[in-house]
């Protein structure tokens, strides 16, 4: 049996169901994306807790020239953003030319885009 | 006396660029005849063991390149293995070959790289090199690795006040370097103001903030250090050598700065017994400028936060207390992705043999250091020579 705390799969099936999951180290840190240690003190006992999907934006740039296989048109905003609770994400802010600074505050907020949706993306509302 | 842990006989590189109508393999064993003709003393049956860097499998469809890279040249039946650590596969290939060496089971290490890219067009080739990145949290949600770099680059100006000036004029100053060096790619002189005219690729970071796609293949050949002399008179020693790691970029607290270039150069130098000071000349990664001035704080050469500032000192020129990149760096030779590591390595052998081009040669060089960095500071390797 896997000691897996929590999957891939399972974080962005329960991103589906609008759900945002972390997992919590018994010396309260957080981790979010999943990982099978604590990001901070490599703890292995980590707890699944369901966080607020609010956090700030830390850096961001406008991308003009991007993967193949990303499916959304460039020009698009993508920023990495400090979760409220502790964690980090990265994802595409929404609308096209969105007024955002270091320190924004925004939501996340899953949705599927292309074809090959294995998991739903990660974007971001200015809030 | 230092402790010397093994020596540094010969090199060789292809030369770089877009080489149409020569395969991987084939700028391999451009770079291996050089390497040959350098050192008249070492023959082929010298070589104990293989290692050869090679960042993807995609752009030729090909992995495993080792064997049959070696045994294409008639090193037949050699141990010989593939060593991947993406833009720092050249680094791990030297650092596993400097292990061979020190482990005492080999007398002689060929350590290679190589990437033939310009196959793919832009496009594709940006989605086989964003494989660098984490698949389901980084790559899945719109990352590339300029963009990675590029969020460490906005980052550095909000916190530091570090200017897109600064991030040019690594670039300017590589380009510069680059021209005298037979073997870059873009031997093109350029201008603050052409870099800031440049299209952009992923904000701050326009096209010459960006090492280019190429073609390339580079060779050193290292030996137990007590038999350098049999194969030639002017061997460069290793001194120092260490390799750390570090999370995928979107666990990181800090945007800014690589802590596995910290541990990996405080231990390099430590073993080296040196202080980054005691340097002549570095080679750093500089595949997107903004590395180059994280570099020169995680190196050591400067505070936190001042690498802006101190490129804007000259000291990392061509003539400066400690010039960066005299090869063109990734930036302007090229950057092959893995080659660049055993490239960076090339550079060092010409300059302390007295063999590289006077407009960009460090003058009595005697001691240099070598950084390769693989993903946004996932990898990093750190190499210390000494002339003998």
């Amino acid at each position: 049996m896997s000691n897996q705390p929590l999957t891939v799969d399972q974080f962005y099936a329960q991103a589906r169901a609008d759900r945002l999951l972390g997992l919590r180290c018994e010396s309260g840190h957080v981790t979010v994306p999943p990982r099978r240690s604590c990001r901070i003190c490599q703890s292995l006992n980590m707890q699944v807790i369901e966080i607020a999907k609010t956090g700030k934006v830390v850096s961001f740039t406008v991308v003009h020239v991007k993967s193949r296989d990303f499916p959304l048109e460039t020009p698009y905003t993508l920023a990495i953003v400090k979760l409220d609770a502790g964690g980090n994400l990265l994802g595409v802010i929404n609308g096209s030319t969105p007024e955002v600074v270091s320190g924004s505050k925004v939501s996340v907020k899953f949705r599927d885009v292309g074809e090959n949706g294995k998991w739903p993306r990660i974007f971001f509302e200015l809030i | 006396m230092k402790r010397v842990i093994c020596s540094l006989v010969s090199a060789g590189c292809a030369k770089y660029g877009k080489r149409e109508g020569l395969s991987g393999s084939e700028l391999f064993n451009e770079a291996l005849d050089e390497l040959f003709s350098n050192c008249p003393n070492l023959q082929r049956q010298d070589i104990g063991a293989v290692y050869i860097g090679q960042g993807f499998e995609s752009f030729e469809h090909r992995a495993n390149v080792a064997g049959g890279f070696a045994n294409n040249y008639g090193m037949r039946n050699v141990p010989a293995v593939r060593v991947e650590a993406v833009s720092s596969s050249g680094g791990s290939s030297l650092r596993q070959g400097v292990l061979g060496i020190m482990s005492g089971v080999f007398d002689v290490v060929l350590c290679g790289g190589v990437e033939k890219m310009t196959l793919k067009e832009t496009a594709e080739a940006l989605e086989v090199i964003s494989m660098a990145a984490d698949r389901p949290f980084e790559q899945w949600n719109g990352v590339t690795l300029t963009a990675l770099n590029a969020l460490a680059a906005r980052e550095h100006m909000r916190k530091y006040g570090t200017t897109e000036n600064q991030l040019a004029m690594v670039s300017v100053k590589n380009h510069q370097n680059a021209l005298s060096n037979p073997k870059a790619y873009l031997q093109k002189a350029i201008t603050i103001e052409d870099v800031l005219a440049s299209r952009q690729i992923c904000s701050p970071l326009k096209l010459l903030d960006c090492s280019p796609v190429c073609d390339g293949a580079s060779c050193v050949a290292l030996c137990k250090p007590e038999l350098a002399s049999k194969f030639t008179e002017s061997p460069i020693d290793i001194i120092g050598s260490a390799e750390a790691s570090d999370a995928d970029f979107i666990y990181r607290d800090d945007l800014t700065s690589f802590a596995a270039t910290r541990i990996a150069t405080k231990e390099a130098l430590k073993m080296a017994e040196m202080n980054v000071k005691d340097l002549d000349l570095i080679e750093a990664h500089d595949a997107f400028t903004i590395n180059e001035l994280i570099a020169y704080e995680d190196l050591g050469l400067c505070d936190k936060g001042s690498g802006g500032k101190f490129m804007e000192s000259g000291a990392t020129r061509v003539g400066g207390s400690i010039p960066v990149n005299t090869s063109g760096g990734l930036k302007a030779k090229g950057h092959p992705v893995g080659s660049s590591g055993i490239g960076q390595v090339y550079e060092i052998y010409q300059q302390l043999s007295g063999k590289a081009s006077k407009e960009r040669l460090v003058e009595d060089a005697e001691a240099a250091l070598t950084h390769s960095m693989g993903g946004a500071g996932v990898t990093v390797q750190i190499h210390v020579f000494n002339r003998r």
